[in-house]
Formats: structure tokens, C-alpha cells, sequence
């Protein structure tokens, strides 16, 4: 009689191990898959919507930008994350003002610089 | 692979934030089908609360690495008490906020967890209640502050984490032995009523165009309202 308790007993123990084994070794693959899918899910959002370099991002929009300034930010955010042009489609807040595309690319001056004093 | 290079931490940022919110869908899931009268003859009951458990700390981990990444991204302007305090990030006000307010609850839902032969059963249950709330108020967060949403395999990932809670909840309910009617009703008016705000807020807001001028702007107007 105590020989099956005990048998009974070490059964439920034996089950109650190979449990927390099997949850164990579901919890290492599930850490596992989340880092390697962190990982490619970043490469993806990176192939999808690539982004503008760090240096020309602050140009735009600031980090030390304040709360009354947050809507710029905002944008910048989205023209960084954007895969279109950044100046027609992230526009800027209404009060500010939205920053447009030149329609040439700039050409150096062929004459010389002339400078004006403020004298009449 | 030079726009992860140039930008890491705000592509590290979103992907933390998709993971952690798959993590927190499969957490409430197995915390909607383990915690019924159901119980599965392949896996003991307890290996299901084990794996809820360790799920949902993966799932506080990854949100650490979520808002530490976007904390140390210096190109919004977010600073740590917006990891803590809702509404207080100038980035997108409300719809950051709506992750705080997230995160604040799955940390209520943890430090009570971990406390809770000290505050007994009943207190612990009516807090891990919160965890419920915490979700869908994370797929907005997800879905509104997110710039990727509008690209497909971004949606289909919120489509998903929404069905599976949604089939949870079914199957729940119709194992559900008889009583808690009423709460019960709830709980299918509410699996009803939570997809189709989600569905219209989708439509309406950020597979809308212009959502990211209209997601700052309410940001605009709450912080104008908070400084009233």
C-alpha cells in the first residue's frame, strides 16, 4: 500500500519536472525568437522605410526642441522614417513653415562676390 | 542596411516595440484560455501559468529595451519621465502617452503579481484585471505612434494580435460554465466593441492620409490644454 503511494507520488513528481523542463525550454526558444526577431524585424523596417542619415536629421528638427516645438519634431520623426521625400510628405506643423525642395540643385556663381555697405 | 546603421536605435525602437507587444498578445492570450474552468489534458495547468509568467517578464524586458532605446534615440526629444508619467512626451502626446499609461499598468500587474501572498487573492486578481486594459490600450499606442503602420505587414501584425485575443476570448467564453452572466456580456459586448473601434480608428486615423500631421496635432492641443 505505501510501496504504490509512493510510486504514485514520485510518478506526479517525475510529471511535475518534465513540466517545468518543457516550460523552461519553451520559455529559452521564445527569448531566443524574440531576439532574432527584433533583430530582422529592424532590418526590415530599415529595407522598408529607409531613413535619412543622423546628420542631416538633426538639421531638421532639433533634439533640444521643447514641448511648444514637439509638432516639428513629430515630423522629422516621420521624414526620417519615411521612404518618400521628406519636405512633401511630412508637413511641418501650421505654424510653421514647410520646408520646400529647391527646383534646381545649386550651381557655384561665376561672377565674383560683391559686397554692399550700408551707407547710401 | 545603412539607414539601421546610420539610425539604430530608432529602428531598434520599433522593432523592441512590435516584439514586446506580440509577447504581451500571446501573455494575455495564455492568461484568457489557461485561466478558465478549461483544463487541457496535454500540459498541466501549471506549465501554462508558468509560461504566462515567464512571458509577460520577457515581455517587461523588452519593453525596457522599447523605451530605453527610444530614451537614448537624441532625435525626439523624449525624456525618461516620459517613460513614466503619461502624456508628458512633446513627441505625439496622446499617443505616447497611451504606452506609459501601458506600461504603467503591466508594472502595477507585476509588482503585485510578485507581492501577492502579501495582499491576498482578491487583490491581486482585481489588479491583474488591469493587464486586460493595458492591452488594447497598447495596440492603439502601437497603431497611433507608429509611423510604420501603414505598411502591410505592420497591419497584418495588428490584425493578428486582435484576432488572437478576439478567438481567446470566444473560446473562453463558450467554455465558460454557467454564471457571472453579466459579466460574461460584458466581456462579448466588449470583443465585439474593441475590434471595430480599432478597425474604424485604423481607417479613419493612420491608413489615413496626413495621420502624422493629425497625431501631432492632437499632441498640439493636449499640451495647450495642460498648460491651462
Amino acid at each position: 500500500m505505501s510501496r504504490r503511494i509512493t510510486d504514485s507520488s514520485r510518478d506526479r513528481t517525475e510529471a511535475r519536472d518534465r513540466g517545468l523542463r518543457r516550460v523552461r525550454t519553451a520559455t529559452g526558444w521564445i527569448t531566443v525568437a524574440s531576439a532574432a526577431g527584433a533583430v530582422v524585424l529592424a532590418g526590415g523596417y530599415a529595407q522598408a522605410l529607409p531613413g535619412k542619415t543622423a546628420s542631416a536629421a538633426p538639421a531638421a528638427v532639433p533634439a533640444h526642441a521643447g514641448a511648444s516645438s514637439a509638432p516639428s519634431a513629430s515630423s522629422g520623426a516621420d521624414t526620417r522614417s519615411s521612404s518618400s521625400s521628406p519636405a512633401t510628405t511630412a508637413p511641418a506643423a501650421s505654424s510653421a513653415p514647410t520646408l520646400q525642395a529647391p527646383a534646381q540643385a545649386p550651381t557655384t556663381a561665376a561672377s565674383t562676390a560683391q559686397t554692399t555697405s550700408g551707407g547710401s | 542596411m545603412s539607414a539601421l546603421l546610420d539610425n539604430p536605435l530608432w529602428f531598434a525602437t520599433r522593432a523592441t516595440g512590435s516584439i514586446a507587444l506580440v509577447l504581451l498578445t500571446a501573455t494575455v492570450v495564455l492568461g484568457i484560455a489557461g485561466a478558465g474552468r478549461y483544463a487541457p489534458t496535454a500540459v498541466g495547468r501549471f506549465e501554462v501559468a508558468n509560461l504566462h509568467r515567464n512571458l509577460s517578464l520577457l515581455c517587461l524586458a523588452l519593453l525596457a529595451a522599447h523605451i530605453g532605446t527610444a530614451l537614448a534615440d537624441s532625435y525626439v526629444p523624449l525624456r525618461w519621465i516620459s517613460g513614466l508619467v503619461p502624456f508628458a512626451s512633446p513627441y505625439r502626446t496622446l499617443w505616447v502617452g497611451l504606452g506609459t499609461v501601458a506600461f504603467d499598468l503591466l508594472l502595477a500587474v507585476a509588482v503585485t503579481s510578485a507581492v501577492r501572498l502579501r495582499i491576498g487573492l482578491r487583490r491581486w486578481k482585481a489588479t491583474h484585471w488591469l493587464a486586460y486594459a493595458a492591452w488594447p490600450i497598447a495596440v492603439f499606442h502601437a497603431a497611433g505612434t507608429g509611423t510604420d503602420t501603414k505598411l502591410g505587414a505592420q497591419t497584418t501584425l495588428y490584425v493578428l494580435c486582435v484576432a488572437a485575443v478576439l478567438l481567446a476570448c470566444w473560446w473562453r467564453l463558450y467554455h465558460a460554465g454557467p454564471g457571472h452572466v453579466a459579466a460574461r456580456a460584458w466581456i462579448a459586448a466588449l470583443s465585439v466593441v474593441v475590434p471595430l473601434a480599432f478597425y474604424a480608428f485604423m481607417v479613419s486615423g493612420p491608413l489615413a492620409p496626413g495621420w502624422s500631421h493629425r497625431a501631432q496635432s492632437l499632441a498640439a492641443v493636449s499640451v495647450v490644454a495642460g498648460r491651462r
